[in-house]
């Protein structure tokens, strides 16, 4: 059963990030777990897992696509090789899966000495952990529309297509800005702006 | 070359490496300033199209007879792609008038609310809480 054997660690890590289902494995876990009795271990700060896994993941999808036109010429970046490819699709499924990280109760917003307000708009760590808190269903639905606009990257690169990669690169960022203006830096838009 | 070619390239410069430092997200008043309201003319010497932000780069003739560049952020390709404003759209030598608000470092950046072309055309460009149109509806963990 060499299937079943390269399934376990996968069924295991998921279990342990809270995962409720997804389109590629989610009945093979959903049916065995019983997610609020797991015994998760939040260590890393909110911050952490945005600086540390969200940045760096959603930068590479990001900066895969550019079009610079200049005095020089016009410069395009796309992805192009196999290798490209499937490099884009890693951090796809990595972002895709902070949903799980996002979700899990008790992750502190950020380490004692460490700074959420560089600027005055911004909110401090406890700050925004109070927010989180008394907003939680909202902020857990803000970390799945991530999860969805994340999804949108990974049927693109499943169909190599630039535009709808490009496209989920908005989605994305769409998304992060409306979790950032509830939770991180409320109220704060350009003159005429609706948040939503 | 000339002092002042220098200067101008020195500049150029600066100015088109700003939207690299600027790419982290962070609120809009953090590094724009909504009471300082702007427009300028010039000339267009750069765009850039990509994720989360674009930039336009133009020259901007001063009272002394030189050029000023200035950066503007735009919103994503996409959401530009959506209100029809493409790289087709602002070639190099394009003459454009950006509406806007200032950068609060004082430096000669802004983030852009429209843009409108020679022939009147004009472009709501939008920005970080921009979001698209057709934006997903989260589901329902």
């Amino acid at each position: 059963m060499k299937l079943k054997h390269t399934f376990l660690p996968l069924v295991f890590i998921c279990s342990l990030a809270g995962c409720t289902g997804s389109h590629e494995s989610g009945p093979l876990v959903a049916a065995e777990t019983n997610t609020e009795q797991l015994p998760a271990r939040p260590t890393a700060s909110l911050q952490e897992i945005m600086l540390g896994v969200i940045d760096p993941n959603v930068d590479a999808l990001w900066n895969s696509i550019s079009t610079t036109i200049s005095a020089e010429g016009i410069t395009e970046v796309r992805p192009e090789t196999e290798e490209d490819w499937q490099t884009l699709y890693h951090h796809a499924i990595l972002l895709r899966e902070v949903y799980n990280l996002l979700i899990i109760p008790g992750r502190k917003v950020a380490h004692e000495n460490s700074s959420t307000s560089t600027y005055p708009t911004e909110l401090h760590a406890d700050q925004i952990g109070n927010l989180i808190h008394s907003h939680w269903p909202d902020f857990v639905a803000r970390a799945a529309a991530l999860h969805d606009a994340a999804q949108l990257a990974v049927d693109a690169i499943k169909q190599r297509n630039v535009d709808a990669l490009e496209a989920a690169g908005s989605f994305i960022e769409a998304t992060c800005e409306a979790c950032h203006s509830q939770f991180w830096y409320p109220g704060d838009a350009p003159p005429g702006v609706v948040l939503q | 070359m000339p002092y002042n070619k220098l200067l101008q390239l020195a500049l150029v410069g600066i100015v088109s490496s700003f939207s690299i430092n600027s790419s982290a997200h962070h609120a809009f008043s953090a590094e724009f300033d909504a009471n300082q309201p702007i427009e300028l003319k010039g000339v267009v010497s750069k765009l850039e199209l990509v994720n989360p932000h674009s930039w336009l780069y133009f020259d901007v003739s001063t009272e002394n007879g030189e050029k000023a560049t200035w950066g503007f952020e735009f919103g994503s390709p996409f959401s530009l792609k959506q209100k029809g404003l493409t790289k087709s759209t602002l070639p190099i030598g394009t003459e454009v008038t950006v509406k806007g608000y200032r950068a609060k470092n004082g430096l000669n950046f802004g983030y852009a609310v429209s843009v409108t072309l020679a022939d009147g055309k004009s472009f709501v460009t939008g920005g970080a809480p921009d979001a698209p149109a057709a934006q997903p509806a989260p589901s329902t963990p």
